[in-house]
């Protein structure tokens, strides 16, 4: 028996856990660069389209209606989130984190349970405990618990706990019948397309269909899934999440860059936190590839994009050494005369610290000896960043000014309530 | 894979640290006594997954002990009592009081007689967010 749990408009819940004017209010959140809205709470999405539009075009509109806007705050997001993933471990023997707001819990060996009581348990308990609302499915298979998640937040009556497998045959049926064949998990839209050419357009429909069509039309991905929706388990938990193959540290500018100076100090950062990243799962990379691009969307202004790629002659996890690398790559691609918009810092042919080396036959020093020096640094580096916050210390590379005028836009960010002692929730007392 | 040794007297060489380093002379005789540090966390924290810190600022509740400007340790997963203090929304807002009974209803009670108790009542929208099992008072 399998569960997925996971959070009701995730972003959005978890700024009103501080906020308690906002119950019951529209709230939503912009993606980088306040750009798009990504997350909206229910009150928010009786406005109609609003998911994944443009903030500009919607601004007017959402404040009309005393809507609460929010800058991503990843900080508090990725705090409530991972007290989220703690709390709901309590509830199964193994759990697999499946993203920031979900989790699939297995239910092996628990027998003769009311599992649709149990999943109430749970619900109940995010919600005192931690103030965000989730949703529970239970099934037999991964896909039917998703599928049971998915009836559970659609259907009101349910109340966002649905243990599909404590139903009859045909109650399980009816409810497979009222959901879209694209909202069955790893269905995506091509497939969905194709499916709907045949005439399925419902879980219960593809259910229904024999496996050995599907496999034969779709691979054995889709001829799974209907075993799963058959409830014949296909798929266990992921308990080990793999390392990273590459590691990719992408993000668009505030305001467009002109400048050699200003690219290098955002390419320099980007590595940074690229290494940051490489050393945290104890890993190096041999390759390295580094890109910038101007505004696609501005078809009146000079475009130009390019990448250089380079390939260490060792592998290495040390930010300055990659910085160096990296400026050079930049070196290759760069021109002037035109407004770039993003760049990209890509490290990959990724490979464990701990595997042995092939030294630089030419190199001034021995490279274990460098690397020993190097890997202090960047212990201490990263101890500093971990207390005092990201990029307390950093290169001179990566610019020096707290606030360079390229960075991230987050005017409408929420304090970071949990993680930084200066932002904590104030209570006033009256 | 072969690897290959040189000596090299230049480069620290790290040891795994033994509990007293002195090779000649007797050991410690604390040495068989070390335990673990003590950790303000686990003294105040019952339950990490459940508790936020807030601040005060305000007056009402100093006869409990609360300051301004003090941190309170919130505990979400615990059931409020009957005298507990408690951090509840009232009309949405946050606020802190002690919660008390009287004749079974419930009220929150200040701390100071300058500040007036809240009875709780069926219209009124008040929901017990945490409670409190702590005050953080620094004087420096």
């Amino acid at each position: 028996m399998f569960a997925l749990v996971d959070g009701n408009s995730f972003y959005a819940s978890c700024e009103q856990v501080f906020r308690p004017d906002l119950i019951g209010k529209p709230i939503v959140v912009l993606s980088n660069n306040d750009g798009c809205i990504v997350a909206a709470n229910q009150q928010a999405k009786v406005f109609g389209k609003i998911m994944y539009q443009p903030y500009f075009k919607l601004e007017k509109m959402l404040k009309q209606k005393g809507t609460a806007v929010f800058s991503s705050n990843y900080e508090l997001y990725g705090d409530l989130s991972h007290r989220m993933h703690n709390l709901l471990a309590r509830y199964a023997v193994e759990q697999e984190i499946y993203s920031i707001d979900e989790s699939f819990l297995d239910f092996s060996g628990m027998r003769y349970f009311d599992f649709q009581d149990y999943g109430l348990q749970i619900k109940n308990t995010v919600q005192k405990q931690l103030g965000l609302p989730v949703a529970v499915g239970i099934g037999i298979t991964k896909t039917l618990a998703k599928a049971a998640n998915n009836r559970a937040k659609k259907l009101a009556h349910l109340d966002n706990v649905l243990a599909i497998s404590d139903l009859s045959e045909a109650e399980q049926n009816q409810l497979l019948a009222g959901m879209p064949v694209n909202d069955v998990w790893g269905v995506g839209s091509r497939w969905t397309k194709q499916l709907n050419a045949l005439g399925i357009t419902s879980a219960l429909q593809l259910k229904q269909t024999s496996s050995t069509l599907i496999r034969k039309r779709f691979g054995v991905a889709l001829e799974r899934t209907v075993h799963e929706l058959n409830g014949i388990p296909c798929q266990s938990l992921e308990l080990i999440a793999p390392d990273k193959k590459e590691i990719v540290s992408s993000r668009s500018f505030s305001k467009m860059i002109t400048d050699k100076h200003s690219m290098q100090q955002a390419v320099a950062r980007y590595i940074a936190r690229a290494a940051e990243k490489l050393r945290k799962q104890k890993s190096c990379c041999q390759q390295l590839s580094v890109g910038i691009t101007t505004n696609a969307f501005k078809k009146d202004v000079p475009q130009y994009h390019n990448w250089a790629n380079t390939r260490l002659i060792t592998p290495s996890h040390d930010t300055g050494h990659l910085i160096n690398q990296g400026k050079q790559c930049l070196e290759r691609i760069w021109k002037e005369g035109f407004e770039y918009k993003k760049a990209f810092v890509m490290l990959s042919d990724i490979s464990s610290a701990k595997d042995s080396v092939q030294h630089d036959l030419f190199a001034h020093e021995r490279n274990d000896l460098r690397t020993q020096k190097t890997d202090a640094i960047m212990n201490v580096m990263d101890a500093i960043n971990i207390r005092m916050g990201k990029g307390a210390c950093r290169l001179a590379s990566e610019g020096l000014s707290e606030q360079t005028n390229w960075q991230m836009k987050r005017h409408k960010h929420s304090p970071r309530y949990t993680t930084q002692w200066r932002e904590l929730p104030v209570v006033y007392l009256k | 894979m072969l690897t290959i040794f040189t000596p090299n007297g230049d480069v620290p060489l790290p040891l795994p640290l033994v509990g007293n380093p002195v090779a000649a002379g007797f050991p410690s005789p604390a040495d068989d006594y070390i335990e673990d540090k003590l950790d303000l966390n686990e003294h105040l924290v019952a339950h990490p997954n459940a508790t936020f810190y807030v601040r005060v600022s305000g007056e009402s509740m100093t006869q409990a002990g609360i300051q301004d400007g003090d941190t309170l340790v919130v505990d979400r997963s615990l059931d409020a009592n009957a005298n507990d203090i408690v951090i509840a929304t009232v009309n949405a807002e946050f606020t802190v009081k002690r919660l008390v009974y009287r004749r079974g209803k419930p009220w929150l009670q200040a701390s100071n007689p300058a500040y007036p108790d809240i009875q709780i009542t069926e219209d009124m929208e008040a929901i017990i967010w945490g409670v409190v099992t702590s005050a953080i008072h620094q004087f420096r």
